[in-house]
């Protein structure tokens, strides 16, 4: 449920109906002016005439001041939800915690690719030639990549190539090249975790999933 | 760029707040045209939907959909959008584009994308 959400909506109406109670309090004020006379004596001496009137302006003040603290209360509440963040909106920042389980969400994710790869029978003909296209292209994008390619091993729809940058920071700068590799047909994904020393050479797997090109399902 | 081709990084409207033309998030997205023209006789243009993880460097991409090598003209990609589905709600959606190196006929051209929901 979105606190704030429902505190605004709840301030809103009640807002909305201090509004309307106080128009009444003007409206009900200004029939009873209409029909008085000018001077103050005369107001006094026509109230006498109007025994209900004075019950009725009562009411709408009580109505009017009751609406008036549950208005305060909601926004007291809305402020301190706010602030202690409990009620925050789903999507808002998310927490350290958040963060370390969508991490933890990733590493399973890559993990369960680095397994069916190593369980993945391997079509010799075809990764021969396929490893063979696919280091040219790595090749071409490593200078600007800053990287140097380790190892490429294809099996029969699943690549990986090992790439290694002088540094994490280089790493970080240079990973889309191999990511955004111009090989129809294959999904990609890398994720580089952050190293101990960030000034040391710095190695990552770089993860294809041509599954596509093999079914020759290609655009 | 490199080689003359031209890398682009189009990013994607993802929002639970606004409804952006009848999407929200880009996991309801049911359309993707991405237009522009070809203007490089044997080189084509490409455009593949990837993520940017939200709270570590890295990402994902799809399969690329190419203008092909010997198309010159007007084009309309529509490339796979399997990293932009629920999986990947969390994570920054963008296109990437290829543009081939100018070459007599002009430049390449990326003019933009639609997107659409059911």
């Amino acid at each position: 449920m979105q606190w704030k959400k429902v505190a605004g909506v709840a301030g809103i109406l009640l807002a909305g109906a201090l509004g309307g109670a106080v128009a009444a309090t003007v409206l009900a004020r200004g029939e009873a002016q209409s029909d008085l006379p000018d001077s103050p004596g005369q107001h006094v001496s026509d109230k006498r005439h109007r025994p209900n009137g004075d019950g009725a302006l009562d009411r709408l003040r009580r109505e009017q001041q009751e609406l008036r603290r549950r208005l305060e209360a909601v926004e007291v509440q809305s402020d301190s939800g706010a602030e202690a963040g409990v009620h925050e909106h789903p999507s808002a920042a998310p927490s350290a915690f958040d963060m370390e389980h969508e991490t933890q969400v990733l590493r399973s994710r890559h993990e369960e690719w680095r397994r069916r790869h190593a369980n993945e029978h391997r079509d010799a003909a075809w990764a021969r030639e396929k490893e063979a296209a696919f280091s040219a292209a790595l090749g071409a994008t490593a200078e600007p990549g800053g990287y140097k390619i380790l190892q490429v091993d294809c099996r029969t729809t699943l690549r990986t190539t090992e790439l290694e940058w002088p540094s994490y920071t280089l790493a970080s700068n240079g990973y889309k090249l191999a990511l955004h590799l111009d090989v129809p047909g294959c999904e990609s994904a890398i994720m580089l975790e952050p190293p101990v020393d960030g000034s040391r050479p710095y190695r990552a797997t770089a993860r294809y999933d041509c599954e596509t090109a093999r079914t020759g399902d290609e655009r | 760029m490199s080689g003359g081709t031209y890398d682009l990084a189009c990013g994607v409207n993802d929002s639970n707040l606004f409804d952006i033309g009848g999407v929200q998030g880009k996991q309801n997205i049911s359309t993707l045209n991405i237009h522009g023209e070809d203007r490089h006789s044997s080189a084509s243009v490409t455009a593949t939907p990837c993520i940017s993880y939200f709270h570590i460097t890295g990402g994902e991409c799809g399969s690329t959909a190419s203008s092909g090598g010997g198309f010159l003209g007007q084009y309309t990609l529509q490339p796979s959008r399997v990293k932009w589905g629920p999986t990947f709600s969390g994570h920054f959606g963008y296109i990437h584009i290829k543009l081939p190196a100018q070459t007599g006929n002009g430049a390449s051209t990326f003019s933009g994308y639609f997107v659409g929901a059911p």
